[in-house]
């Protein structure tokens, strides 16, 4: 399965939100569709949902425009909530009938989801005498209960404590392997490099940056340097009174620094003059540029 | 249209659980048990009050007779024999007096020689029966008196005082009949389509301000969304009325002889049945013209405190429909005016139904406005998921009315 959205452009009224939004999906790898708030990634949803008409461009499954009445999608929005006063077990059951289950397929689902989400004694009771992480694990049984083709986990994790978000993860992780297509934003950087293959990155309604997140990496010079001396030693005022040149920032990080370099080629320049300077090293690695950099270089 | 059976079951169900909902319906119930018991005890207590009363227990009334035949307290007693009539003497008026104000007695009547009378009490009630029905016993006496001494026969006063016979027939409706019944009818459907039209735009706030409604508009299409939750509600709705006036039938059936004479009650089981059926056509179809409109609003609020501002439009309208029903009736229902009223959907239902049970209202005008107002529901249903779709999704301030017209522009565009 494949999703693609091909020049996809939207305006309300006079502003213009998202403007020739292209990218694509694949089943059995998750997207992580990033940007800054107001950067168009709801409004992008919403057009893959059905819930927006785009102004131009199309969104096609496999090829061909995309048929929503006969694919079935999941959408977990940032903006939670479900019916407060009324039973757990019965909204979800509605909830799944309303995406075509039967009564007794919904009832089944309903169960199925609570007990793997560990929420199975909760059937019966009302969602207001829940918590507010255990309300957000309902939503999401909601939204995956009828297996949809296509799942969109908007801030999925936001709220969960670190077991939850494990269960969460673990739950994310099978969707991916079960084919489907997965698009998962989220301002936690560190969560969407876990999950994601691909990245689309949109800032003020444009795609400023897509593909497979191990080639856009890789298209980043190496110019972090992480240095740990033996024992921990804190070298950081011994490299800067080298006066190596090329250097641009020296941070302590857990027990040794990273040094920033103006250019990649530089780093054996470095490694000479730390040696040189009798410096015992312990460690000595070029780091990967890190996704909340990559972000922070190209929307901040 | 399986999702929207989905819809309408849920909404059907959500509404019949809902707290609010059963407790209007206890408490209506409750008051239709007690309320129509009420006549049938007051019965109960007024049958030991039309008991003779006992001669200890009746007001003491003095008559001072100065006429020459002095045959006016035998005169009065049998006439108004819930008194305890006793003559008293001129010089005693002093202690009648004393009497009167003690409570002992209640009034003194002096009847002078040509029949003028004085009455004394203490005080005088505001629903006091007593001094006019004296006074026409009192000229009835004279009057007879003066015609005998002038020479008439009893035969003769007696035919004087005979009215001949007034009968009043008419080919129409007597709108007077009909009143009592055509006004419960309307203060019915005027209360039902407030009350069950807001109960349509808070439900749809409720799950915008609990952002049910993100969840629901990506597993479902907002037209089975909208028409789903009215019909479901307006149903609801139906099944309540339905109960309050079976409730009201057997009451009335078990109360039957105390409540016979209550117009507003009996005209409700003994009035046209065809009636009933045009007010329940009537309801329908203000339910639904009110209930679309109210839920379209109801989108348009972020939160529960934006409602009463956000529906004033539709509530002007539903008020001036049952004023111009009730006013306009009442001067002339067949008016150029009522008859165009009687067309227009979002008065129709309260106008025409108000004309039809006072006057008779040719065939073709309530087929014309039946048709007009249901088009005009169509119209609001196909509006009204237009300005939902969009609506459900705007979060924040309330919009102004030029914001709610560029965003049905923008929803034609969908």
């Amino acid at each position: 399965m494949l999703l693609e959205l091909r020049n996809i452009t939207k305006s309300f009224g006079e502003k213009k939100v998202l403007t020739d939004i292209n990218f694509s999906a694949e089943g059995g790898k998750a997207l992580g569709l990033l940007g800054r708030n107001g950067a168009g990634k709801t409004t992008t949803i919403r057009i893959i949902i059905g819930l927006f008409a785009a102004d131009g461009g199309e969104v096609l499954l496999d090829g061909k425009p995309i048929e929503r009445d006969k694919i079935s999608m999941g959408y977990l929005s940032e903006e939670r909530g479900m019916y407060p006063k009324i039973k757990i077990g019965e909204q979800l059951e509605y909830f799944g009938r309303l995406r075509g289950m039967s009564p007794a397929k919904a009832k089944e689902a309903a169960q199925k989801w609570l007990n793997r989400l560990e929420m199975g004694d909760t059937y019966g009771k009302k969602l207001d005498t829940l918590s507010k992480g255990n309300q957000q694990k309902i939503q999401l049984a909601a939204t995956l209960l009828h297996e949809p083709k296509i799942v969109m986990l908007d801030e999925p994790f936001s709220g969960l404590d670190p077991v939850n978000a494990q269960l969460l993860k673990d739950v994310v992780n099978d969707e991916v392997a079960e084919g489907r297509i997965v698009l998962f934003s989220s301002h936690q950087m560190g969560q969407v490099e876990e999950f994601c293959d691909h990245i689309a990155l949109i800032d003020k309604g444009e795609i400023v940056l897509k593909g497979a997140l191990r080639d856009i990496k890789r298209g980043y010079d190496r110019t972090s340097i992480f240095v740990q001396a033996n024992g921990g030693a804190d070298v950081s005022a011994a490299i800067s009174g080298l006066n190596i040149a090329g250097i641009k920032s020296i941070v302590p990080k857990d027990e040794g620094i990273i040094i920033k370099l103006n250019a990649a080629a530089q780093k054996d320049a470095l490694l000479t003059a730390i040696v040189g300077a009798g410096i015992a090293l312990e460690r000595f690695e070029v780091l990967e540029p890190t996704l909340e950099e990559i972000f922070v270089e190209k929307v901040g | 249209m399986k999702q929207f059976f989905t819809v309408l079951s849920f909404e059907f169900n959500k509404m019949q659980k809902s707290n609010v909902f059963r407790i209007m319906t206890v408490v209506v119930l409750i008051v239709i048990i007690i309320g129509m018991s009420v006549p049938r005890i007051l019965d109960l207590f007024n049958s030991n009050v039309k008991k003779p009363i006992a001669q200890s227990d009746k007001k003491i009334i003095y008559v001072i007779d100065n006429t020459a035949a002095a045959n006016e307290a035998a005169f009065i007693a049998p006439l108004m024999d819930t008194y305890n009539w006793q003559s008293g003497d001129a010089s005693a008026k002093t202690d009648i007096i004393d009497k009167i104000n003690s409570d002992k007695a209640y009034a003194l009547v002096e009847i002078a020689a040509n029949g003028d009378a004085v009455l004394t009490t203490k005080e005088q009630s505001v629903s006091d029966t007593f001094s006019p029905s004296l006074q026409a016993i009192l000229s009835q006496k004279h009057q007879i008196e003066l015609m005998t001494q002038y020479g008439l026969t009893q035969e003769q006063v007696k035919q004087i005082y005979t009215p001949p016979a007034f009968e009043k027939v008419q080919s129409g409706k007597n709108a007077q009949s009909t009143f009592a019944f055509t006004y419960v009818l309307l203060i019915l459907l005027f209360m039902s389509i407030t009350m069950y039209g807001q109960m349509v735009t808070m439900s749809v706030i409720t799950e915008k301000s609990t952002r049910t409604m993100e969840l629901l508009v990506t597993s479902a299409k907002p037209d089975n969304l909208i028409f789903g939750k009215v019909i479901g509600t307006g149903l609801a709705g139906l099944a309540q009325l339905t109960t309050f006036l079976l409730a009201l039938f057997v009451m009335y059936k078990i109360n039957y002889e105390s409540v016979k004479n209550i117009p507003y009650i009996s005209t409700l089981f003994e009035g046209s049945s065809y009636m009933l059926f045009y007010t329940l056509i009537y309801y329908l179809l203000g339910f639904f013209l009110y209930a679309f409109l109210l839920g379209a609003l109801g989108s348009l609020c972020s939160r529960v405190e934006d409602a009463n501002v956000m529906v004033t439009p539709a509530t002007l309208l539903l008020v001036a429909g049952f004023y111009i029903a009730i006013y306009g009736a009442l001067l002339n229902p067949n008016s150029l005016f009522m008859v165009i009223a009687s067309m227009i959907p979002f008065f129709s239902p309260m106008v025409m139904l108000v004309r039809m049970g006072m006057t008779d209202v040719p065939f073709w005008q309530v087929a014309l406005s039946i048709v007009i107002t249901g088009l005009g529901v169509y119209g609001m249903g196909k509006l009204s998921v237009m300005i939902y779709r969009i609506g459900v999704l705007i979060y924040g301030n309330k919009p102004s009315l030029k914001q709610i017209l560029k965003t049905l522009r923008q929803a034609k565009t969908l």
